[in-house]
């Protein structure tokens, strides 16, 4: 297929061209779900946000930046946004204030290990998660969690469990590939008999909770408050399984052609899916196959690096293709114009990078954050007080990612107050 | 009951609080209009301006409580209405966290309202003791109590518990207390408390309870629940000797700032309770133990102490508080109801539904393979519960009913499991054939090399010469005999068979040794595998394979037909091998020719011969060497046998769903079905709605099978399915039967369990004693085997960390070591329960199982064969124990490199069953430098050098120095890895001095500890058996079930017996 020329078609029909990968298809306005027309012609944007991380953190001398300000020289990893300076704000010093290493990765999120999660009223459930629930059935999927080489471990439900992802192919067909009649029919068969299935279990149930002692009701009430809910989910998704998915004239794309590849499909794909409105948060971890970047050698032991020379210049090839994917991501999304807020998708994407463990040794102290685009006001280096007492909660910015996402809430996690510092854009 | 409130104050949550504690912390601005209430757990959160009447009017009304009487002394005076919360600060998160740890019981309900309505109000004052009004369980307890508290008279102090002699509240001393020093066991009274100042206290108790007495309530509460709550109260009482310890200490370096006449930051000291129940007087000792370990307090521009008393201050405190956060788990010793977990539930599924098969036994979860080496790794299992999650855990645990959670997620998953088991069980299609299908002459088609050209001068039977290849090693499917087709596609139905093998044996003694090296002393082994031959037949590239059993044959020709039964899926096929054939590399008919018929001997035709030619040279010799008679070792199979054995058609599975007939009424079948699913008796009107569900449904038009098979699910999703319930009491006999069940099977109870509940009959403990005996001959048991070792030596963390493909240690991947190293530690525990074997063996022994993958690359030695796990006698000092096994050691590292700090930590948790206290907040990993001439020893004796950290690490470290001599899969290494090349120094000095060389040395001191390893392991089977964390109140029954063991000289299985007759099971 030739490209199309005219600018004119290029933007009607949503063209995204980039790194030997070309998937076109048509945004039809009658696509976008009722919720967010709604939302455009109430002049509240509508927002998304797309989490890049990586589980084994980032060498830090070459990702935070000396000075702070918006004139500080860019360190050696985050070369690929040089373009984009003006749209990404890194920052120094934050983190979750908790130690666990390894069990840290999937706190990036929440800031809450696992064993502490029944302190918070929303126990550890992650931002992408906690911002579903605000989409609700809005979108087909309210959130998608993604991988490339890497295990997702950072989507996290209300309840502490852990959303599976789905790579390359799990997600262009999700997107794209419309399933058989035979197949939708099957499905809806399945969500009633599930519902009437429910139903009766409900009403067996509540029979039993007399007989229970206060920490059984406890569990009960867990058990019931599952059982709605999953009635709940059943009926918000029914009406999308009729609903048409947007056509794609592209044959699924390749996976397996390296990590620096693949991440590059998975942002394009990404990039769909906001354009098409298919969902709205996206949570993506990329690691490394072997044979990347011309390294030979494991995730793992080049993050164990102990400043060996190799095992260094690993990581930092590794960190460096992954801040490229972001970038690349900024890229594709700046030069789309947003069908539900005028403008480009990039202004209204909140594209946010990072781990919730700093460095392979195991520190969780200074964690590798980067904001990009979402309409807040970019382009410095931030540095926040290092000094025990007067540290930042990671889970501040957080906080502002999720109030500027919509929801009305003043606490995340262990957040104590939004990101002072990060300031949206006027609208 | 009255209500009770949860808030959020400053990100933390706090509570929960009656309605009276609330105002009064509204009253204090300790709780402000914006922060978020929530009432009676529904963790549906408001501001509490929501709240009607916490703000406003109606608490101006009361007496106000900032205006003490004159009469209250100054140290008790409660601080301004607008004084900061003292305990309140922000950066220490983490720990602050844990510190207000909720949990449910009752007891600790009130202790937490009571203790954090009063420090909200009165700051850290001794108040907080004082909250106690009179009662009659007094009278007990106040000697622990004496010593420990500010001065009060004793008529005012709280109360432990009613037997000071068993007290459950008394902190064990420190765990890490070396040999001989012991606390005094009755401290002196007073001793503290004699130059207090905090004299009048018990006054101040009284205008508190007023105060907050007269303050307005939101709603009228019921007097008599405050008595409940404080009859139900146990205060956490540290222990006195240490504590003692610690406020001297403080008294000296402390209370000048934080004293009754300076308060820095509003923090006071001098009188800080001792009653670690209350999460904010834990909070505060917690705050001022970072503060000592840090080195932040006292301040620089103080007189410092001395290194060597903080450690020693810092390492008491530290585990009085350790002990103290343990306890604040506390159910109350009693199970709550607990979800199945995702082991459980499949098993459960399987018994119930009458299955089985190869994804229905042994791991639950995801069984994730790269299967093309791309890296990418799939799900393979087919198991029911393949998707689920792993389940929470805590201590290594996951049957811990508070931590085993249920959300709309995974019951999406249970009705998923629910629906695909009841289609396994379904069989509509025709009685498949049982007809055996016997296999006789050739029954390979193909194969490689020797074997496969020997069938033409053989012509009725399979030859087997050499051994089969293990996985990693590409050499087709040489050494392993099935049937063709069946070895290609499987059986062709799932169901129980009997294979039938017969087979010969020759040649164990043969002249042709120095060409084909086998074992001549030794018999034949033979072996049953299977493989799913969805995974590339039986070859050895399929990781599917699997020995299902061994014979011993003696070589001298005499056939034998060897019978197995097994459960076989539909696409699996059996398949023999022999296990110590010899293995050679390339056995060629010339190059024995070459040696032994040199006569018959032509040179192979060069390269550059025509093709047939060539082709036809080896077919040739062949033919050749077996006219003239093949003289090695061989074994032939003659023929196999494969029977289905399916003793009614449709199969019980079947009929038990749907009826024999097909027109059986509705109820005839659920009621059988409810009353298996829920273990206990059920009636006619429990399942009435579940039959009306079906009956609904045909009437709607749904086909028979589908509507019962609704009902069905629903049964299945039900909390009397998916939950285990201990009650109250004494174990009912149904659960004690499911108790049990779940103890030692991990599945549901059988008939003979169930009839024995029904009669009660279980409840006798010789008759227990006889099902223990039964149950653990069972099939089902080998699922308490594994599941247990998994959560005792933690090898469910084996497959979290495993070394990367692309890495060092690639073998452990091309050999599939993970599954070999796992069943070296279950057949050994299997082998100490079966034989009744010491608790000792697992310290230390002078033998292991191992096959031939575990003996050549963990064990370095070559007279091991074959797949099959076998009793081997080590050879070797330095092995020997649980502590040496491959998957310990591989378990206890993290794929890369090895932490004498994480396998120290592993030594205290499962062997000597002590946790040692988490790290201080904020306390960031050392960044190692792997350049520089550091080995881990000396980085972490930089790490010790550090007061804050050396209290516990001189404890945990040299127990993991020992280790060191094992790489990170638990390879034997003299040095480390890297440039340098470092030379690895085993040696340790234990906290107590003495000096450990090595790995040999180091055992024998573990054995001097056998005490503590039988404790630790009852502990941890009780915890596993009860579904709930064992609390200080069981130490004295643990203790006497391991005395009374030792008395007996008893062994793995006797133990088991008094866990189970142990009152800690018998009762909930």
């Amino acid at each position: 297929m030739s490209a199309p020329r005219e600018q004119f078609r290029t933007t009607r029909r949503g063209l995204l061209r980039a790194g030997g990968v070309c998937l076109a298809l048509p945004v039809f306005e009658s696509l976008l779900p009722r919720a967010a027309r709604a939302a455009a012609s109430s002049g509240k944007p509508t927002k998304r946000i797309v989490v890049s991380s990586n589980n084994y953190g980032c060498y830090k001398h070459a990702f935070f930046p000396k000075t702070a300000g918006p004139d500080y020289e860019l360190p050696e990893t985050l070369l690929p946004l040089e373009p984009h300076r003006k749209d990404f704000t890194v920052f120094s010093h934050l983190d979750h204030g908790i130690g666990g290493g390894h069990k840290c990765v999937p706190t990036m999120l929440n800031g809450v290990l696992p064993h502490l999660a029944p302190q918070f009223p929303d126990g550890n459930i992650s931002l992408d998660q906690k911002a579903a629930e605000f989409v609700g059935s809005a979108t087909r999927y309210p959130s998608m969690a993604l991988s490339v080489n890497e295990a997702n471990l950072i989507s996290i439900t209300r309840t502490g469990v852990q959303v599976p992802a789905v790579d390359i192919h799990g997600m262009y067909r999700a997107l794209f590939l419309e399933e058989p009649a035979e197949v939708r029919n099957r499905l809806k068969q399945k969500g009633d008999l599930h519902c009437s299935i429910l139903d009766v279990v409900l009403d067996q149930a509540k029979g039993v909770k007399g007989d229970l002692g206060s920490h059984d009701k406890r569990k009960f009430d867990e058990y019931l408050d599952s059982v709605r809910s999953l009635e709940k989910k059943i009926v918000q998704q029914k009406p999308w399984i009729d609903q048409p998915k947007p056509k794609c004239d592209r044959p699924e794309p390749p996976q397996g052609k390296g990590t620096e590849a693949d991440l590059k499909t998975m942002m394009e794909l990404v990039a769909l899916a906001i354009q098409t409105d298919s969902s709205r948060i996206f949570t993506l971890a990329s690691g490394y196959a072997g044979g990347d970047y011309g390294l030979s050698g494991g995730y793992h032991d080049f993050s164990h690096h102990g400043e060996r020379e190799y095992q260094v210049k690993a990581v930092k090839a590794i960190e460096r293709g992954q801040i490229a994917a972001v970038a690349h991501l900024v890229e594709l999304l700046k030069s789309q114009p947003d069908p539900i807020n005028g403008g480009t998708l990039f202004d209204h994407t909140m594209i946010l990078f990072g781990c919730g463990m700093a460095e392979g040794h195991h520190t969780t102290k200074d964690l590798p954050l980067l904001l990009a685009g979402g309409g807040f006001r970019h382009g410095e280096s931030r540095i926040y007080p290092e000094e025990e007492g007067k540290r930042v909660m990671a889970a501040n910015l957080l906080l502002s990612m999720l109030q500027n996402f919509g929801l009305e809430i003043d606490r995340f996690g262990t957040s104590t107050g939004t990101l002072t510092g990060l300031e949206p854009l006027p609208s | 009951m009255a209500e009770q409130w949860l808030v959020i104050v400053r990100g933390k949550q706090r509570g929960p609080f009656s309605s009276r504690q609330l105002r009064s912390l509204a009253r204090h601005d300790q709780l402000g209009p914006g922060d978020l209430v929530s009432r009676d757990g529904s963790l549906r959160w408001v501001p509490a301006s929501k709240v009607r009447g916490l703000f406003g009017a109606p608490a101006d009304k009361s007496a106000d409580p900032q205006t003490p009487p004159a009469s209250h002394p100054p140290e008790a005076s409660l601080p301004a209405a607008d004084g900061p919360l003292p305990l309140v600060v922000e950066r220490s998160t983490a720990m602050r966290i844990q510190g207000v740890k909720r949990s449910w019981s009752p007891a600790r309900v009130f202790a937490f309202a009571a203790g954090c309505a009063v420090v909200a109000i009165a700051g850290i004052a001794a108040l907080v003791l004082m909250r106690e009004p009179p009662s009659d369980r007094r009278a007990s307890g106040q000697r622990e109590m004496a010593a420990l508290k500010p001065a009060a008279p004793a008529a005012d102090r709280p109360v432990a518990d009613a037997s000071p002699a068993a007290s459950p509240d008394v902190v064990q001393a420190d765990p890490f207390a070396e040999p001989g020093h012991t606390p005094p066991a009755e401290p002196p009274v007073n001793e503290v408390a004699a130059d207090d100042p905090a004299a009048g206290e018990p006054e101040a108790i009284d205008d508190f309870q007023d105060a907050v007495a007269s303050a307005a309530e939101l709603e009228p509460e019921p007097d008599p629940e405050p008595e409940e709550a404080h009859a139900s109260r146990t205060p956490i009482i540290a222990n006195a000797a240490a504590m003692r310890h610690v406020q001297t200490f403080m008294k000296r370096h402390c209370h000048d700032c934080h004293g009754p006449d300076t308060q820095e930051n509003g923090i006071r000291l001098d009188n800080l309770s001792t009653d670690l129940a209350d999460p904010l007087v834990l909070a505060t000792w917690q705050d001022a133990l970072d503060q000592i370990n840090k080195g932040e307090m006292p301040p620089q521009d103080e007189p410092r102490p001395a290194d060597a008393d903080v450690e020693k201050v810092a390492t008491a405190l530290g585990s009085i508080l350790a002990d103290a956060y343990a306890r604040q788990q506390t159910s109350d010793r009693k199970a709550i109801v607990r979800r199945l977990n995702r082991s459980e539930l499949r098993n459960t599924l399987r018994d119930l539904l009458h299955l089985d098969g190869p994804d229905l036994r042994g791991p639950a979860g995801p069984r994730l393979e790269d299967i093309n080496g791309d890296g990418n790794l799939v799900n393979t299992s087919r198991g029911p519960v393949r998707e689920f999650p792993a389940d929470e855990e805590i201590h290594g645990f996951d049957t811990i009913g508070q931590n085993l959670v249920m959300s709309d997620f995974l019951l999406k998953l249970v009705l998923g499991a629910a629906e695909e088991a009841l289609k396994m069980a379904t069989f509509e299609g025709p009685k498949p054939s049982v007809e055996p299908r016997k296999f006789n002459g050739h029954l390979r088609r193909d194969g490689p090399g020797l074997e496969a050209l020997a069938r033409a001068s053989n012509p009725d039977f399979e030859l087997i010469l050499q051994r089969y290849r293990e996985p990693g090693a590409a050499a087709g499917i040489l050494g392993r005999v099935a049937p063709h087709d069946i070895g290609h596609g499987g059986v062709g139905f799932s169901g129980r068979y009997r294979i039938t093998i017969d087979v010969s044996a020759h040649n164990q003694k043969h002249p042709w040794g120095e060409m084909i090296r086998s074992h001549q002393d030794e018999p034949m082994l033979v072996g049953l595998h299977t493989a799913d031959t969805r995974r590339g037949a039986y070859g050895d590239g399929n990781p599917t394979c699997r020995q299902l059993k061994q014979w011993e044959i003696p070589g001298d020709g005499t056939r034998h037909m060897l019978v197995h039964e097994a459960w076989f899926d539909d696409k699996w096929t059996p398949w023999v091998g022999w296990e110590n054939a010899p293995f050679d590399g390339e056995l060629l008919a010339s190059r024995l020719i070459e040696k032994y018929y040199p006569d018959l001997f032509t040179p192979r035709p060069k390269d550059d011969a025509p093709e047939k030619e060539r082709q036809d040279y080896e077919p040739a010799m062949v033919k050749k060497l077996f006219e003239r008679g093949y003289l090695g070792p061989q074994l032939r199979i003659h023929g196999m046998t494969i029977e289905l054995l399916l003793d009614a058609w449709p199969p019980q599975s079947h009929v038990a769903l749907y009826g024999q007939s097909g027109s059986e009424p509705p109820e005839s079948l659920i009621l059988p079905f409810a009353r298996r699913a829920y273990r206990e008796p059920v009636t006619a009107a429990q399942i009435e709605p579940y039959v009306r569900f079906v009956e609904s449904n045909i009437t709607a038009g749904v086909p028979r099978p589908d509507a019962l098979r609704a009902a069905y699910s629903a049964i299945l999703a039900s909390p009397r399915f998916l939950y285990v319930d201990g009650g109250e009491g004494r174990l009912s006999p149904h659960r004690l039967a499911e108790r049990l069940a779940y103890f030692l099977w991990s599945s549901m109870p059988d008939e003979e369990l169930s009839k024995l509940a029904d009669s009660g009959g279980i409840t006798d403990p010789e008759v227990l004693r006889g099902q223990v005996d039964r149950m653990l001959a069972h099939e089902n048991a080998g699922e308490f085997v594994e599941r247990f070792v998994d959560r005792w030596l933690r090898l469910d963390k084996l497959g979290k960390m495993p070394p990367e493909m692309s890495g060092p240690f690639r073998w452990y991947w091309d050999r599939q070591m993970e599954s070999e190293m796992r069943l070296e530690t279950y057949t050994y525990f299997a082998d100490v329960l079966a034989r009744n074997g010491p608790i000792r063996d697992f310290i230390d022994s002078d033998y292991s199982f191992m096959n031939e993958r575990m003996a050549t690359i963990v064990y370095d030695r070559r007279d091991v064969w074959g797949n099959g796990f076998r009793k081997v006698k080590l050879t070797d000092s330095r092995r020997g124990g649980v502590l040496t096994h491959a998957s310990v050691l591989t378990a206890t590292a993290n794929g890369v490199d090895t932490s004498p700090v994480v396998r120290g930590v592993w030594v205290l948790e499962s062997l000597l069953g002590t946790t040692p206290p988490p790290p201080p907040p904020n306390v960031q990993p050392l960044p190692p430098d792997l350049r520089g001439a550091l080995t881990i020893r000396e980085q972490l004796a930089k790490h010790r050098a550090d007061t804050a950290c050396a209290a516990c690490h001189r404890k945990i470290d040299p127990l993991g120095f020992a280790l060191e001599n094992f790489n990170a899969v638990g390879v034997w290494r003299t040095n480390y890895p890297g440039e340098k090349n470092l030379p690895v120094d085993p040696s340790a000095t234990m906290a107590n001095g003495r000096q450990v060389p090595d790995i040999t040395a180091f055992r024998r001191m573990l054995l001097e500890r056998e005490d503590e390893v039988t404790r630790s392991l009852c502990e941890k089977l009780l915890t596993y058996g009860t579904g709930r964390l064992m609390e200080p109140g069981d130490r004295g029954e643990i203790d006497s079930l391991v005395a009374r063991l030792k008395k007996r000289n008893g062994g793995l299985r006797d133990l088991i017996e008094l866990v189970v007759l142990s009152p800690v099971f018998l009762e909930n």
